[in-house]
């Protein structure tokens, strides 16, 4: 059995409160979330963090809010309550389905959408989804306050942007346009507790039923160090009318927009020649549902 | 014969509620704990051992090291070939070395970590292909472990007067048990002065002859006592922590406990065996078998373990269910430095039932014939002649599991992307060729219960349940009348191992052949007329409360060394499963989405058992076929160990086939390997028939079928 090294432990109750500790302990102090990870990785003596800090006193951050023109979602809220949310099922279905197929439902009623951004696994569910919906993050210390494009806060496996006395507090979704669809497949070996092979989600936008793509994102996920734009292929779809063999033409660009290792999950080829099936598919669904109409 | 009375396992609330104790649970005041430090090196000699900054470790108590071995220094359950603790080579990585035992768990790892082992390199054997002309020996005595042989009639006959013959290779991989509880025991010594262990296993005489060995103590100064076993699937019938265990108690004279982590369980289990078969199949244009030839090439990495077995009965039963007049089989397993292979639920029957049903089909596609009717016209029947040229007198149910699925067979609506298959088997129950019996004991316990004494492990699978049933079925009594007492060394005799699918046949017909013994005691008692039981102890506890004997040992007889003629196993399990897959052919990831399992179990004992050993079976085959992938120095735990989960089980439809054994209880079998058995062959067949291409490799996992896929296409 692996035992947990020794650590203090606190759970404040207030935002400012957990600030605090962080930027008095300094680097010796982690921020704990559901445990998913940090204990995992400290149990096999990874890492020692000399203090951690709970968040989850913090009733705030278990909280989803509609604000003018986006929602929030607090950085706590546990990945099982996300999908249950009609707010995030209705408006951001592509989020509410990543929520639904990540890890086994123990790992969904312990882990939290801020530890799964802040991890930054590259084949994490929740970032790729995220990115595809402009997702920003807010990141609270003891003195400043500042909100970070998903798409600039990831640096590497493990490594982002965020200081060691910061707290990433919410996600910000800015809410989606009408004629609005996405999709998001994650391909392994069995249907849960699965580590993506390859992950892919998009997301576009059409400006009327029948109408061009305005906006289109596609975020492939682990065939890089972090999730990646399939740049290239974004581009090639906007301004321009929906139909299979635009898709076709995207997911081959998309191919070419990342690059996959060979690891014991699948190989190199694989993986590129996955992207272009997931990048395909998930573009046929969100075009159906684009068409399917005005948001309420 | 009547259905056995059923009842709810006895062990189920416990578990369910999670107050079970396992033996990793298990706290006594003042214990140590034992960590083993294991070979980082495939093949080498040990140049120099550091423990200086270990031992100097406050709080460590001991190293231990082969010196500090009083009695014999090798161990291993069918020959004593394996070092406890290396001396001067090592075969493996993972090879234990020496044993830190300190005051806590977290100071024995960190104790362990410290300490420094050199090593001068060997060149290691990887592929048993090169095992046999490489100019290095694992052992002394060369590198090819054992060759047997099944000769039946004459092969080149039969295929010169076969239509048809196919004729292809199949490969398998190394698979973990991947229990859920790894394996843990914890020993101190008793205040007679007797060293006890309890542990998690699969057969506690067998234990207790290894730790008296080792420590050179008579067995009757050593207790095994098994503690509630969280799985085993063979994993847990070599020794895992118990002489190191033994060893430790021995030296500290305190309790010690050794419980692996994942990863070290990951590392020192033994696996399934990898087997590499060649098989060539010849038919007449009717479809009836006439000649099959297999060549079977094993890793058994490098020590025997169950190596010797594996490779015998891989070999016998190559032709599958199925009568075939001209046989040859070469079956050879040789030693490399890759981890050990021992025991795993079908004693690589699983394999080779891969490559028997992957030939039945191809044989059928050939003639444009029918894949259940070919089973069926050369189906093993009561009469048959089988590869080892035993007659079966009885009990071959194996036509019946074809025809209980005909419907479903011949009613199979092909959807697009979506295919069916069949896989059959059959199974020896019991050890190869070999005397295997089991004894058990009754006798009233003084609080007037029947006190059931048998050394049978219960290793979740639900003995405890059926042998309990069997005797109150066979003493007329209720189970709430019995007491069990089980798994123990001091209160049962030996009942041979949890393995080869042998408990509920043959301890079962142990504690059968008790009962008749003491139900005539208890008739004369007047038992049957309402004396209590606790009047009859009474009447009886000056002059000895008499004791009642059961013994039961199939009758077999050993094989004829070059032709494997003779009669292995006294009986049969047959089962065939079918399957319905749907494959994405673009991304190649196949979906199992029913299975119709029929199994002949003679007589079924505990029906909701039995669907549970086959849902089990059917879950592991599905690992087996599409995603289990043990690879040495890559696979370090189950984050790249793929077993399926629940939301992969498909839907199962269980029919139960009851062809009586005339030898077992009731006249039941076996069913714990047979679950398992045929699942992965269907699965292949399936996958055959929805996307046409045939996988020769195990596992066939989403990205291997997907490159199966994409080569047929570009052809």
């Amino acid at each position: 059995m692996l035992l947990l090294p020794k650590f203090d432990y606190y759970e404040p109750k207030e935002l400012t409160e957990a600030c605090r500790l962080l930027s008095e302990t300094g680097s010796k102090a982690k921020i704990i979330a559901g445990g998913t990870d940090i204990l995992v990785n400290m149990k096999k003596g990874l890492i020692s963090p000399k203090v951690l800090v709970s968040l989850g006193r913090i009733s705030r951050l278990s909280e989803v809010e509609r604000m003018n023109k986006s929602i929030t979602i607090g950085s706590h809220l546990i990945i099982a309550k996300l999908a249950e949310f009609d707010l995030i099922r209705k408006r951001f279905s592509i989020l509410a389905s990543a929520a639904k197929v990540l890890g086994s439902p123990l790992v969904r009623n312990r882990a939290t959408i801020g530890g799964n951004i802040v991890t930054a696994r590259p084949a994490a569910d929740l970032p790729p989804v995220l990115m595809a919906l402009g997702a920003k993050v807010k990141l609270k210390s003891r003195r400043s306050e500042r909100e970070v494009a998903l798409d600039d806060f990831f640096i590497g496996p493990g490594a982002t942007v965020i200081k060691p006395d910061e707290i990433l507090t919410r996600v910000i979704i800015p809410e989606t346009p009408s004629y609005t669809g996405g999709h998001y497949i994650k391909l392994g070996h069995r249907k849960a507790l699965e580590i993506a092979i390859v992950a892919v989600a998009s997301k576009i936008t059409l400006n009327k039923p029948d109408g061009v793509i305005k906006d289109a994102k596609i975020v492939l996920s682990a065939v890089a160090p972090k999730a990646v734009h399939a740049k290239s292929a974004e581009e090639v779809l906007i301004g321009e009318k929906p139909s299979a063999k635009l898709f076709e033409e995207a997911a081959s660009l998309a191919m070419n927009d990342c690059k996959p290792i060979t690891d014991i999950r699948g190989g190199v080829d694989y993986r590129q020649a996955m992207v272009e099936i997931l990048t395909r598919r998930t573009l046929s669904f969100a075009w159906k549902e684009a068409k399917k109409g005005k948001k309420q | 014969m009547p259905a056995v009375k059923e009842i709810d396992r006895i062990d189920a609330l416990e578990k369910v509620l999670g107050a079970t104790l396992y033996a990793g649970d298990m706290y006594i005041e003042g214990m140590l704990y034992g960590v083993i430090v294991r070979s980082t090196r495939p093949h080498a000699t040990i140049s120099k051992i550091n423990i200086k900054e270990a031992q100097y470790l406050e709080g460590v108590v001991k190293i231990l090291s082969c010196n500090d071995i009083p009695g014999k220094k090798e161990f291993g359950i069918i020959k004593k070939d394996q070092s406890l603790l290396a001396e001067k080579k090592v075969r493996y990585v993972g090879e234990p070395v020496l044993v830190v035992v300190a005051e806590t768990e977290r100071l024995a790892r960190k104790a362990a970590e410290l300490i420094q082992i050199e090593y001068d390199d060997i060149i290691s054997i990887h592929d048993p292909f090169t095992s046999e002309k490489a100019p290095v020996l694992i052992h002394g005595s060369g590198n090819l472990l054992s060759h047997r042989t099944v000769l039946k009639g004459d092969v080149q006959k039969g295929f010169r007067q076969s239509d048809v013959i196919v004729e292809h290779t199949y490969r398998t991989t190394w698979l973990d048990h991947a229990f859920l509880e790894t394996e843990a025991g914890i020993g101190y010594m008793d205040n007679t002065g007797k060293l006890v262990i309890l542990t998690s296993t699969q057969n506690v005489h067998y234990k207790r002859k290894e730790i008296s060995r080792i420590l050179g103590l008579p067995e009757e100064n050593i207790r095994v006592i098994q503690a509630t076993t969280g799985g085993g699937f063979g994993g847990k019938l070599d020794m895992t922590v118990e002489c190191y265990v033994a060893l430790a108690v021995y030296h500290t004279k305190k309790p010690v406990m050794i419980r692996f982590t994942r990863e070290e369980s990951f590392l020192s289990d033994t696996k399934r065996h990898p087997l590499y078969i060649e098989y060539k199949t010849g038919a007449r244009r009717d479809g009836k078998i006439q000649a099959v030839e297999v060549n079977i090439i094993g890793d058994t990495g490098p020590y025997i373990s169950y190596g010797e077995t594996v490779c015998l009965r891989a070999a016998i039963h190559a032709t599958g269910p199925y009568e075939v007049p001209n046989v040859h089989v070469d079956s050879r397993m040789f030693y490399t430095n890759n981890p050990i292979s021992g025991a795993m639920r079908g004693f690589g029957v699983p394999q080779i039932a891969f490559a028997h049903e992957s030939q039945m089909d191809e044989i059928a596609y050939a003639l444009k014939l029918d894949p259940l009717h070919v089973r069926m016209i050369n189906g093993l029947k009561k009469g048959s002649r089988t590869a080892t040229s035993q007659i079966l007198e009885a009990s071959a149910g194996y036509i019946e599991t074809l025809k209980r699925l005909e419907p479903y067979w011949q009613g199979r609506k092909k959807l697009k992307g979506r295919g069916f298959g069949l896989g059959s088997m059959f199974y020896g129950i019991g050890n190869t060729g070999i005397t295997n019996p089991s004894y058990a004991h009754l006798s009233i316990a003084e609080n007037g219960k029947i006190a059931l004494h048998t050394g049978v492990c219960e290793i979740g699978q639900g003995s405890d349940t059926v042998l309990l049933q069997i005797l109150c079925e066979s003493l007329g009594v209720d189970d709430k009348n019995v007491e069990l007492i089980r798994g123990d060394t001091d209160t049962s005799k030996d009942a041979g191992s949890t393995s080869a699918s042998r408990q509920t046949y043959i301890s079962g017909m142990a504690i059968y052949n008790a009962s008749i013994k003491m139900r005539e005691f208890l008739d004369k008692e007047e038992y049957y007329k309402g004396r209590g039981l606790k009047d009859i102890f009474l009447t009886y506890k000056e002059k000895g409360v008499p004791v009642f004997e059961g013994f039961f040992d199939p009758p077999t007889t050993a094989l004829d060394p070059e032709t494997s003629e003779g009669k292995p196993y006294a009986t049969y399990a047959f089962a065939t499963h079918m399957t319905e897959v749907e494959v994405d052919e673009i991304t190649g990831y196949t979906k199992v989405l029913k299975v119709y399992a029929a199994h002949d179990v003679g007589k079924a004992i505990n029906v909701r058992n039995i669907k549970g050993q086959v849902y089990g079976g059917i879950a592991m085959g599905i690992g087996f076929a599409l995603m289990e992938e043990f690879r040495p120095g890559e696979t370090h735990s189950l984050d790249a160990y793929y077993i399926p989960t629940s939301m992969d089980m498909p839907d199962v439809e269980v029919f139960i086939i009851e062809d009586e054994e005339p030898t077992g209880p009731f006249g039941a079998k076996g069913v714990g390997e047979p679950a398992l058995i045929p699942q992965a062959a269907s699965i292949v067949n399936a996958i055959k028939d929805a996307v046409d291409v045939r996988p020769f490799e195990l596992p066939c996992h989403i990205e291997r079928l997907k490159g199966l896929i994409e080569s047929k296409t570009s052809k």
